[in-house]
């Protein structure tokens, strides 16, 4: 099991980050944010997240999941330039810790 | 508007703020301001926050510092007994802009009057911060549910920004190095240059919310619903599944 993160944040503006744990075929195991934003409903971004588990991390869709995430949960105080940038950080997070796994098989 | 003022232990008062807002969102109870100071002080921390990198828990463990994890999100909070007032504005979110920000601002004015009550020229700073000579004198956070809105921030009218800064791990990430939270911070008491009383403090506030709000203010006392719900709902602020829901 290998635990990723990536974060963001511009000037004023909260921090985001996002917390994967994969397992070794790299199929996230599970899914956190964490930071000092704020969100309308904080139960439904928590769900949103919980779904990514059994997903292949290096399948899913970052920019489009955490625009998704962010507009159905109300997110605030992180604009979409933010999330923009934090999913180019997550997706080259989950290339580098995926191709890691699939050379030491 | 109903006006509350009180003290209690973090626990009870993260409890009755959840239990004032669920009670407002089914219209069991009307709009209220409630002041309060946390017994003994206290660490709070926003709902989405990481435990370990929020709060220097080797420090707080040492002094006895008890940590509460918010329902609200933003940023961790050090509630100093002596030298900081909590409020909580507990209003139909009809009542307010829908927009975070705007709503902010809104209520935050009254920490803004309440500050110039006392002498000191602060100003609201967005998202959620109301600042003097560019320091930061109030952090505030909110949090919705059932049509009702709960925002609750620091009035830190004497707080000891010695153990403020030791007390809270600052993020790399939003200030880019070691902690320069004693540079960023400021009192009520600093901003007017002589030592204001908890006593001032709350009378500026119920001033200025009541000016910001444009509302008059009635002293109260909690409803028995009230005292209910948040017993039963004090249980999970103790628990350290609760605090450490983000270890």
């Amino acid at each position: 099991m290998e635990v990723i993160e990536a974060s963001a944040k511009r000037k004023n503006e909260k921090v985001i980050t996002i917390k994967l744990a994969l397992n070794e075929e790299c199929v996230i195991d599970s899914a956190e944010a964490l930071g000092d934003f704020f969100a309308v409903n904080p139960e439904v971004l928590e769900e949103m997240l919980r779904s990514l588990a059994g997903a292949r991390a290096v399948d899913v869709k970052w920019r489009e999941f955490l625009k998704d995430m962010a507009r159905v949960s109300g997110l605030y105080g992180v604009s979409r330039e933010t999330l923009d940038s934090l999913a180019i950080k997550l997706a080259k997070e989950v290339s580098r810790a995926c191709r890691e796994d699939a050379a030491t098989k | 508007m109903r006006l509350i003022i009180g003290e209690g232990t973090p626990f009870f008062n993260m409890a009755m703020d959840e239990a004032m807002l669920l009670l407002r969102g089914i219209n069991a109870i009307e709009d209220t301001l409630r002041l309060y100071v946390m017994k003994p002080s206290a660490v709070t921390i926003g709902y989405f926050q990481s435990l370990s990198q929020s709060v220097s828990l080797e420090y707080v463990r040492k002094q006895g510092i008890p940590v509460v994890r918010r329902i609200s999100g933003g940023g961790s909070v050090y509630h100093d007994s002596l030298g900081e007032v909590t409020y909580a504005v507990i209003l139909s979110a009809d009542l307010v802009p829908n927009d975070y920000l705007e709503s902010f601002k809104l209520i935050c004015e009254g920490v803004v009057r309440a500050a110039r009550c006392l002498n000191c020229e602060a100003s609201f700073a967005p998202l959620n911060d109301v600042v003097a000579h560019g320091r930061k004198l109030s952090g505030s956070a909110q949090a919705r549910k059932l049509g009702a809105l709960l925002q609750h921030g620091t009035f830190m009218y004497a707080t000891d920004i010695d153990t403020l800064a030791n007390t809270l791990r600052v993020s790399r990430v939003k200030y880019g190095g070691a902690s320069t939270i004693r540079k960023r911070v400021i009192t009520v008491s600093e901003c007017a240059g002589r030592r204001v009383s908890r006593e001032e403090a709350i009378e500026a506030l119920i001033e200025g919310f009541a000016e910001a709000l444009n509302v008059e203010f009635i002293r109260d006392k909690y409803s028995p619903a009230e005292l209910e719900l948040a017993k039963s709902l004090e249980w999970k602020y103790r628990s350290r599944e609760w605090t450490a829901l983000r270890p």
